[in-house]
């Protein structure tokens, strides 16, 4: 009885993780999620095509005043759609 | 990358005014390996790379929101997002003196952190090498150690498990930094002091990886690695939350087809 709770119990486990996969809610904490090369250009190209960057503080700080919104600034190593 | 991904991605195209900054050559800069738009993505945990990557929000007159270092989950980042937003209204606030808005900043930057959820702050385990870097360097100096002694002995017995329960997450790192720089304009923000934990180097060799998150070639030659010499990347954050033997009991079960 006991060895069949464990097995209904990983089974369990297992149905999670496959939910997992299609959640957005937990799927980025999956084990060793990997992305591909070419998801990850898709996603960078979604990015950047979808929403418009600006790389000037002031340009953004303008935009920011007129629309009343706060402003997102994106520190990073490279530049956004380039090499990092 | 994380802020490409719901629900984050439409929180930034509606309601932020988007800008980005190649830091490269600021000196709080850490280092890292070169990564091409086509190379490979790996998950992480919040706040790994915190030299690397920071993301600020600022109201349109240049004052700092908040900051978190490094990378975060798309469905944690929304959260502090939304916080931001709390900020930028208390910040637009023509009621409040400035003592009263540098207060309810202090105390929403901390009290937000008993609203995180559980698998948030799982997500935000400090990186171990990260952990490693602190334990031996400034054990009894860095505000992320949450017990020093714990944290040499941990590190003195390579007991990561142990080492982790020393640590504060990163998280917590984040709100009680930021609860000490209320409404700072961006120009005065400290960020070579605030995103100051673990190493300045962060790599996770993801292009030298199959898709299962194995390395198959050596970072350092390029040489592939044989099959029988191939290790996992060391589980972190949520993975070690899982239990190990219950995941190699899973495994065993699946490939032997009693699963």
């Amino acid at each position: 009885m006991k060895g069949i709770c464990k097995i209904a119990g990983l089974a369990g486990m297992l149905a999670i993780s496959i939910l997992n996969t299609t959640s957005p809610q937990i799927s980025i904490a999956a084990p060793m999620s990997m992305v591909s090369g070419d998801e990850a250009l898709q996603r960078v190209r979604k990015l950047t095509m979808e929403i418009p960057w600006y790389t000037s503080l002031s340009k953004a700080q303008a935009i920011a005043q007129k629309e009343n919104k706060p402003i997102f600034m994106l520190h990073m190593l490279g530049p956004l759609n380039g090499m990092t | 990358m994380s802020l490409s991904q719901e629900p984050v991605f439409s929180e930034l195209k509606n309601k932020f005014v988007c800008t980005s900054k190649d830091i490269t050559n600021e000196p709080y800069c850490g280092k890292s390996g070169r990564h091409a738009p086509t190379g490979k993505g790996i998950s992480t945990t919040n706040g790994a790379g915190p030299h690397n990557l920071q993301l600020f929000v600022l109201a349109p007159d240049g004052t700092v929101l908040h900051c978190l270092p490094g990378y975060w989950a798309p469905q944690d980042l929304v959260h502090e997002l939304k916080l931001a937003e709390d900020l930028f209204t208390v910040w637009k606030n023509p009621q409040l003196s400035r003592g009263q808005k540098n207060q309810m900043f202090k105390q929403m930057q901390l009290s937000h952190l008993n609203e995180h959820p559980t698998d948030m702050v799982r997500r935000s385990r400090m990186q171990g090498f990260d952990q490693k870097f602190e334990a031996k360097n400034r054990p009894y100096q860095s505000d992320t150690v949450k017990n020093p002694q714990l944290a040499v002995q941990a590190l003195a017995q390579n007991n990561n498990k142990l080492l982790a329960q020393a640590f504060k997450t990163t998280d917590q790192i984040a709100h009680e930094r930021m609860a000490q720089r209320p409404f700072v304009p961006y120009s005065q923000f400290d960020v070579a002091v605030y995103t100051d934990y673990g190493k300045q180097r962060y790599e996770k060799n993801e292009d030298f990886r199959d898709m299962s998150g194995q390395l198959v070639m050596n970072p350092k030659t390029g040489e592939a690695i044989p099959p029988g010499q191939r290790k996992m990347q060391k589980r972190s954050g949520v993975q070690n939350f899982q239990g190990g033997r219950m995941r190699r009991m899973r495994n065993n079960m699946l490939s032997n087809g009693s699963l």
